[in-house]
């Protein structure tokens, strides 16, 4: 089902554009996290949150690999919300998910009573590709060192404030 | 047992207990800065029975009020909050958390009389039993879960007999809770009791004369179940199969529970450090190494003090007294072979984490590694509770 959850992000963005389908994504996530109540993700270092293995790995793999490669479509999308949210506090995007995810972990942070998530690195589940955000370590009063630590062993590395 | 020295570990689990409560009312796991410095609903509902079980009625209450607070929108108890009550889970979901905070809400109740309190979160204890009930399936009667009392989904992502046993003896209390104030508790009861007759009948193994682990069930909608892609049966013996007894869903005198503990005893038993171990050495999940662990050996040990078997509950209990370290429990122990073994497998097999590192590295720190022992995470509060409850009982029956 989440393989054909990605196809249908595919198909939408074709019919309705990649603005429509960030919104979209980040609407799933905000109302999941309505549903989850208040929280905070990741195991906690040193003041940091880390997620140790995406949760949408192994059916983003799959899908990529059915499809045969990673859609045009998803790489507009990716395109269009590291635009959007260019900034110190992010998210960084490596895939779709990412946006739903994000929106998850900031409505349920919101409802924890905290005021701002930033993303400080993120590295692709289907690339292995590194993505890290200067301005959100700036932010965070962390030392880059300290986060090129974490990120050998983490797969998002997040502050919450 | 060496009766001074029980009293000594009692006197110092209480005030383990006392001082790990955060003044919000959520208990520790380990105290802050060790391993589990969040509440888990497990452990922090079997601290709220401790504190019942030695009078403190109040820090039982404050603990009841942190979890009914902190309920999530669906009516689930999370896996683990911080001292604030956010939601810190790591891991998918465990049922059992809400037939332990029903189940601990009922023996409250039961301590105190306190109507007030029930009346004041009596919404929040039908979201938490509705929550149990959507996850029945009509089909085999039972409660299904992801994880249980290992948080091990490999045995017991299913219909698990701790979850069961939890939610069930949860379910009976809201049902004895709500006839008390009046309210219309019927469905409930019939839910308790088609749990019950689940446990009795899938759960149990005439064959096998015990209790069963687990019905492996990957998804709790599977219709027919026999056609679920995970269908099979864990049948191994595993500390948890006491949990009828435990929360009252079947008498310790029963012969069921008489049976499924002497198979406990005779398979899980350590020969070479005494203590009971939780499961067969051959799941390979015990964080530094196989070994007994104290909370189950005591959990057994109330089993045999409410059979009035002295002998036996004097040694599962007299053995959770001689292996305290200062009158402070572990979670469990190992010898260093053993420790050397698991590190292996772990290492070999690309598991390591850094957490486990730093475990790793405590334990050898520990002066009891010079005699040849790993002492693995000390110290654990749930421990020092079962503790509490196990010695009370045994003082009530024999002292």
């Amino acid at each position: 089902m989440t393989k054909a959850f990605l196809l249908g992000v595919n198909e939408l963005e074709k019919m309705l554009g990649a603005e429509t389908v960030v919104e979209w994504l980040e609407s799933i996530g905000s109302k999941s996290a309505e549903w989850e109540g208040p929280g905070i993700d990741g195991e906690d270092y040193n003041d940091l949150n880390c997620i140790h293995v995406c949760p949408f790995l192994g059916k983003l793999n799959e899908f990529v690999e059915a499809y045969g490669k990673l859609p045009s479509s998803h790489k507009r999308i990716i395109d269009f919300a590291n635009k959007k949210y260019a900034g110190s506090e992010g998210p960084i995007i490596s895939n779709v998910c990412c946006i739903l995810h994000y929106a998850h972990w900031k409505k349920r942070a919101e409802l924890a009573g905290k005021k701002e998530v930033l993303h400080l690195a993120n590295k692709s589940p289907i690339t292995a590709e590194e993505l890290i955000s200067q301005e959100a370590i700036k932010k965070s009063k962390h030392k880059p060192e300290e986060i090129k630590t974490l990120f050998k062993n983490n797969t998002c590395i997040i502050k919450y404030v | 047992m060496e009766l001074k020295e029980a009293q000594k570990l009692y006197d110092s689990s209480v005030r383990i207990v006392k001082e790990n409560q955060h003044k919000k009312g959520g208990f520790y796991a380990s105290p802050p800065g060790t391993r589990y410095p969040y509440i888990y609903a497990r452990d922090h509902s079997i601290d709220v029975l401790a504190a019942i079980s030695a009078g403190m009625k109040k820090e039982a209450k404050k603990g009841l009020k942190f979890m009914l607070d902190f309920q999530k929108p669906n009516g689930e108890f999370a896996q683990r909050y911080d001292t604030d009550g956010n939601d810190r889970s790591y891991k998918e979901m465990q049922i059992d958390g809400n037939g332990l905070v029903l189940f601990a809400l009922g023996n409250y109740y039961s301590a105190t009389g306190d109507t007030d309190f029930v009346e004041e979160y009596w919404e929040e204890i039908l979201a938490a039993k509705q929550f149990i009930n959507q996850h029945h399936n009509k089909e085999v009667g039972l409660i299904h879960t992801i994880n249980s009392i290992h948080e091990f989904p490999a045995y017991e992502h299913g219909f698990e007999i701790y979850a069961n046993s939890a939610c069930c003896g949860g379910l009976f209390e809201v049902a004895k809770m709500g006839k008390s104030l009046g309210k219309k508790v019927a469905k409930t009861e019939k839910l308790a009791k088609r749990v019950k007759s689940g446990i009795e009948t899938a759960l149990w193994s005439p064959r096998r004369h015990s209790f069963i682990k687990n019905i492996r069930i990957k998804d709790k909608h599977s219709n027919p179940l026999g056609y679920d892609p995970y269908s099979s049966v864990v049948t191994d013996p595993d500390g948890a199969e006491y949990a009828p007894a435990y929360f009252g869903v079947v008498e310790d005198s029963d012969p069921k529970m008489r049976n499924t503990a002497r198979r406990l005893h005779n398979e899980l038993w350590d020969k070479e450090l005494g203590g009971l171990n939780r499961y067969p050495e051959n799941w390979n999940r015990n964080n530094g190494g196989y070994g007994p662990w104290i909370h189950f050996t005591a959990m057994l040990a109330k089993h045999y003090t409410r059979l009035s078997n002295k002998e036996m509950a004097d040694e599962y209990l007299g053995w959770c007294v001689e292996r305290s370290y200062k009158y402070m429990l572990p979670e469990h122990i190992t010898t260093i072979d053993r420790f050397e073994l698991w590190k292996e497998d772990y290492s070999n097999g690309h598991i390591m984490r850094d957490d486990k590192v730093v475990m790793m590295d405590n334990i050898k720190k520990h002066p009891m590694w010079k005699q040849g022992l790993a002492y693995v995470t000390i110290p654990l509060i749930w421990p020092h509770a079962e503790y509490i409850i196990a010695y009370n009982e045994y003082r009530k029956e024999f002292l």
